[in-house]
Formats: C-alpha cells, sequence, structure tokens
C-alpha cells in the first residue's frame, strides 16, 4: 500500500475517548472514536505497515489479514476525505 | 482514660506536645494541662479537642476482606533498561534486551480489569506502568494505552495512566506521554554532575542532555510531571541547591525525595544511604524552598494529608503483571522479596487460560498489613504504614527503630507543625538536635504512655 502521512494542514487533538482532527484551512472537522483512534495514532507517528498490523490485530482481537484489510480501508477514506496524503518519494 | 483516646499520640516541642490523633484527624500544639485534662476526662480548654474524648474514632484503614478488590493495575512492559545506574536495584542493567511483556497478555489483563470495574459499578481505572524503562519496550505501552482507551470509552470509565521512567527517551516517546500518559514520575537526581554519575546511559554516556531535554518538553504538556531524586550521603547537602534548580528549569508539579536504597549495585558504586538526621532537615529545608516556587514536594513516607494500612501497593489487592506473566502485589524483582521469605505473588496471565488470581495468596499478602510492634506505639504508624514491605522486614521482626523510622518519623513531626502554621517550632525543632532525638528516639508516642 502507498505509504500515507498526516496532511501538512490536518490538526489533532487528543480527548479522553477520542481523537478530534481540524482542518483549519478548510473548517472540516472529523471526530475518531476507537478502534480508529488507535490506527490514527500509530499513522501521525509514522509507523512502519508490519508493526501496524501486528499491534492492531492484538488491540482488535482479530487475525492480521482481516485487521490488514480494515486498515486499508480506513486509511482509503481517510485518504480521500485529505485527512492523509500520499507520502513524497524521497530524493 | 477515654476509651476513644487509644490511637491519640504526643510528641515533645520544646515546652508543649504536639498531639496528633491521626483517624480523629485532629492535631494540636498544647500544654501539659490538656494532655492531664484529657486523660483524666476533665473539661478542655480547647472545646475542639473535646472529641477526642467523648467520640470513637472512625475505624483504622485496613486491607479489604473477601474477593480480591484491585486498587489499580500495574504493567511492567520489561525489565530491561537503556540507562545503567550504579544503584540500580530492580535488576534493569542485567535484565536482556528483548524481554518484553507478550500483547496477548497485557490485553488479557486490560480487558479482566475494565470488565470487573464495570460490574462493580466502579468510576476509575487506574494504570501505572513500572520497569526496567517502561518506554524500551513503546508496543506494550501502545498497546495497554489504546486497549485501555478503547474499553474505558465503551464501559464509561475515567482512565488514568502513571508511569515511572528514567526520562532518556525519543520524541515519539515524548509525544505519546504528552497526548495520553497523566502523570510521569521521572528519575532525575540534579545537575549534570549528579546526574551524569548516578544515572549514566547503557553505553555509558551521558544522560543529562537527553533526560533534562525531555523534562523541559513535559513541563510544557499536559503531564503531571514528578521529578524524583535519589539522595545519597553525597548529595545530600546540595538537596536544596538541586530542588532550587529543579523549580526554575523545569516547573515540575510535583520533587520526590528518596533515599538510596543500600543495593549490592549502590555498595559497588561506593555509595551510601545519607544519615536519616541530616536527610530529614535537608528534605524540609528543601521542601520550604520548593513551596516557594510552587512545586510539591514528597517524601512519600511522611505524607500526612491520609491514613492508610499500606505504605505501597501490597495489601491493596494491587495487581502488578511481570513480563514473565506473574501477576504479583509488589513492582521489585521476585528474588527481592524471596531473599526476605516472602510471597508477593497472586496468580498468573497466559494467554490461552487467561487471568488466574489465587484468593488464598489475596489473602496471605493483606496478612503482611498489619503491623509490627514497634509501629504501635508511633505516631506516624497510619502515615508511612511500616513503609516497603520488603526493605522493612527487619524492623518489622526485630521491632526496633530504624534510619527508615528515624527520618520519618521526624519529617512527619515537622509536615504537622508546618500544617498547623507553627513555623517558629519547626524552625527550632530542625536547629536542634537535642530536641529531635527527644521526639525521634522517644519509646512510646502513645497518649497512655505519656509521663509529662
Amino acid at each position: 500500500m502507498q505509504k500515507l502521512s498526516c496532511h501538512p494542514q490536518t490538526h489533532w487533538l487528543v480527548n479522553r475517548d477520542h481523537i478530534l482532527l481540524i482542518r483549519p484551512d478548510n473548517g472540516k472537522k472529523l471526530i475518531i472514536k476507537y478502534p480508529e483512534s488507535a490506527l490514527w495514532d500509530y499513522v501521525s507517528r509514522n509507523m512502519e505497515w508490519d508493526r501496524l498490523i501486528t499491534l492492531l490485530s492484538v488491540l482488535l482481537k482479530q487475525d492480521e489479514k482481516d485487521t490488514a484489510d480494515w486498515i486499508r480501508t480506513t486509511l482509503n477514506d481517510w485518504s480521500q476525505q485529505e485527512w492523509l496524503t500520499p507520502e513524497e518519494p524521497h530524493g | 482514660m477515654p476509651e476513644s483516646l487509644h490511637s491519640v499520640y504526643v510528641l515533645p516541642i520544646a515546652n508543649r506536645w504536639l498531639l496528633h490523633a491521626p483517624l480523629h484527624g485532629i492535631t494540636a500544639l498544647v500544654n501539659s494541662a490538656t494532655i492531664e485534662a484529657l486523660l483524666h476526662d476533665k473539661a478542655l480548654p480547647d472545646g475542639s479537642l473535646q472529641v477526642l474524648q467523648n467520640q470513637e474514632p472512625p475505624a483504622a484503614p485496613a486491607p479489604h476482606t473477601g474477593p480480591i478488590q484491585p486498587e489499580f493495575l500495574g504493567i511492567i512492559p520489561t525489565r530491561a533498561c537503556n540507562m545503567r545506574c550504579i544503584y540500580c536495584g530492580f535488576g534493569a542493567v542485567k535484565a536482556q534486551d528483548g524481554q518484553t511483556l507478550d500483547l496477548k497478555r497485557a490485553v488479557l489483563l486490560v480487558d479482566w480489569m475494565a470488565d470487573w470495574l464495570h460490574q462493580h459499578q466502579r468510576t476509575h481505572f487506574d494504570i501505572h506502568f513500572f520497569g526496567g524503562e517502561p518506554f524500551c519496550a513503546p508496543d506494550v505501552v501502545d498497546t495497554v494505552v489504546h486497549r485501555a482507551r478503547m474499553l474505558a470509552g465503551a464501559k464509561g470509565l475515567r482512565l488514568r495512566f502513571e508511569a515511572d521512567t528514567n526520562g532518556f527517551f525519543d520524541a515519539d516517546r515524548c509525544r505519546l506521554i504528552g497526548d495520553y500518559i497523566d502523570s510521569v514520575v521521572m528519575s532525575f537526581d540534579g545537575p549534570e554532575d549528579i546526574q551524569n554519575r548516578h544515572r549514566p546511559a547503557k553505553n555509558g554516556a551521558a544522560s543529562f542532555p537527553v533526560v533534562a531535554a525531555n523534562a523541559w518538553a513535559l513541563s510544557r504538556m499536559p503531564v503531571e510531571l514528578c521529578l524524583r531524586i535519589c539522595v545519597t550521603q553525597e548529595t545530600v547537602g546540595r538537596l536544596a541547591e538541586i530542588s532550587q534548580w529543579f523549580c526554575r528549569q523545569f516547573h515540575p508539579d510535583i520533587i520526590d525525595y528518596e533515599p538510596l536504597r543500600p543495593t549490592q549495585e549502590s555498595q559497588e558504586a561506593g555509595l551510601m544511604p545519607p544519615d536519616p538526621w541530616s536527610f530529614a532537615r535537608s528534605y524540609m529545608q528543601s521542601a520550604m524552598a520548593a513551596t516557594e516556587a510552587g512545586t510539591r514536594t514528597i517524601y512519600a513516607a511522611a505524607g500526612i494529608d491520609r491514613v492508610r494500612h499500606s505504605f505501597c501497593p501490597v495489601g491493596r489487592d494491587t495487581l502488578i503483571l511481570s513480563p514473565d506473566g506473574r501477576l504479583s502485589a509488589c513492582y521489585l524483582q521476585q528474588q527481592e522479596w524471596r531473599n526476605k521469605g516472602l510471597d508477593l505473588d497472586l496468580g498468573r496471565v497466559e494467554p490461552a487460560k487467561g487471568v488466574n488470581i489465587q484468593q488464598a495468596s489475596v489473602e496471605r499478602v493483606r496478612e503482611l498489613t498489619s503491623h509490627a510492634p514497634v509501629c504501635r506505639t508511633c505516631f506516624a504508624r497510619w502515615h508511612c504504614a511500616g513503609g516497603c514491605h520488603v526493605d522493612n522486614y527487619e524492623m518489622r521482626r526485630d521491632g526496633e527503630r530504624t534510619p527508615f523510622c528515624i527520618q520519618t518519623r521526624l519529617i512527619a513531626a515537622c509536615n504537622l507543625l508546618n500544617e498547623l502554621g507553627c513555623q517558629n517550632e519547626l524552625n527550632h525543632l530542625l536547629e536542634d538536635r537535642e530536641q529531635q532525638e527527644k521526639l525521634v528516639l522517644q519509646r512510646s508516642d502513645c497518649i497512655d504512655d505519656w509521663r509529662g
């Protein structure tokens, strides 16, 4: 899967049971509950794909294939909504 | 003597007496005539003390009874550490890197606790990370944090994370702490010369630049920051200087002062615990300086703000999960308590079998909090509660006043005077070693042993 990172205009706040995403440039907001909240935390810290799957499959108590599918779907949604953006290739 | 006086204590303060009734929640500086009146059930000049004559105190704090009622969860992600502190007695220096807690075990215990809290209509879910250095096992911390947040949100529990750390971590961990951890207890022994001597990195490099930078960063995040100083014979004379520097540089919420625990490692490094009289005096002077700067200070054994039956997690049904899957009441290494003939294990967490707690073990550990004879006549018995069950095992067995007793009794008495606003009496006590000895070495503080 293409490597994604936070859109440069995306800000976020960690609250007690959710994360709030904000785009000050266009006024959009999104409340992320669990388990998506954990995924956002990991992606925003640039966690490697394999580690992401391992940790989230333990967290969700489901096998790694289902977890990988869920991660792909969720990241695609966030990418389409422009909370995430494809990472620029280095060099 | 009225029955209600059985938990009332008196301490000599110059020509007066510090009366302390911890279970009634009453402290006063009184003269001999007042004590005579109390003992002989006569009219008292101060009406606020009459309650001591005619009201039994509330029940003394005691361990839970019946099925286990854990007050919080402890997680030891790893015994390994990225530092090589010269006095470390936690086995972190010798622990093999990679000895980390299995993630499934951690999740099983978090799930068990969340279910238990929900079933028992509890509102707070407290999780405390111990080490080793917990952030050396980042996957465990991440998993516990997110699993607990996920369940707490679903079950309406108010979650609180606390972490003990050496402060030697990267920016990623610093951000995680700022975002998710409520309270950080960072071991930090002072300015560069002390920190680098006591607490070098694993490869021998200086730890000060990283630890100081992280303390500074955390002081600007919404985290309760507690800086914990390990005080030695060498550094006890510099406590006030260290405290003032901490307050200036890092604005911590709390400074926690802990005298060095003598270990094989500390002896090999030539470090000695501070003299208890010097420690108590330096602590009080440092506490006053820190308080002026808006920082709270702690010497954990002499906290007078509450009464308790146990100093630590032991006897409070706390479940602490070790990397090998054991559930224990104590975060020290198993070998340490075994060396004293103690068994503080409570059960196990196994990926295939789940959480298994032995009720008989819970009962056995609760029994440990019944106080030693030497404590029964001490005014601080419900504040220090005998201190660490492992470190103070000899005191409990032999009934002697130890260095721990000396510093704890002196600081607790000073704290009581401070609370009463008796600054002159407090200052005189701190300057007068003879008066300190009279107070601290008094054989019994019980009012019925008072001889005027």
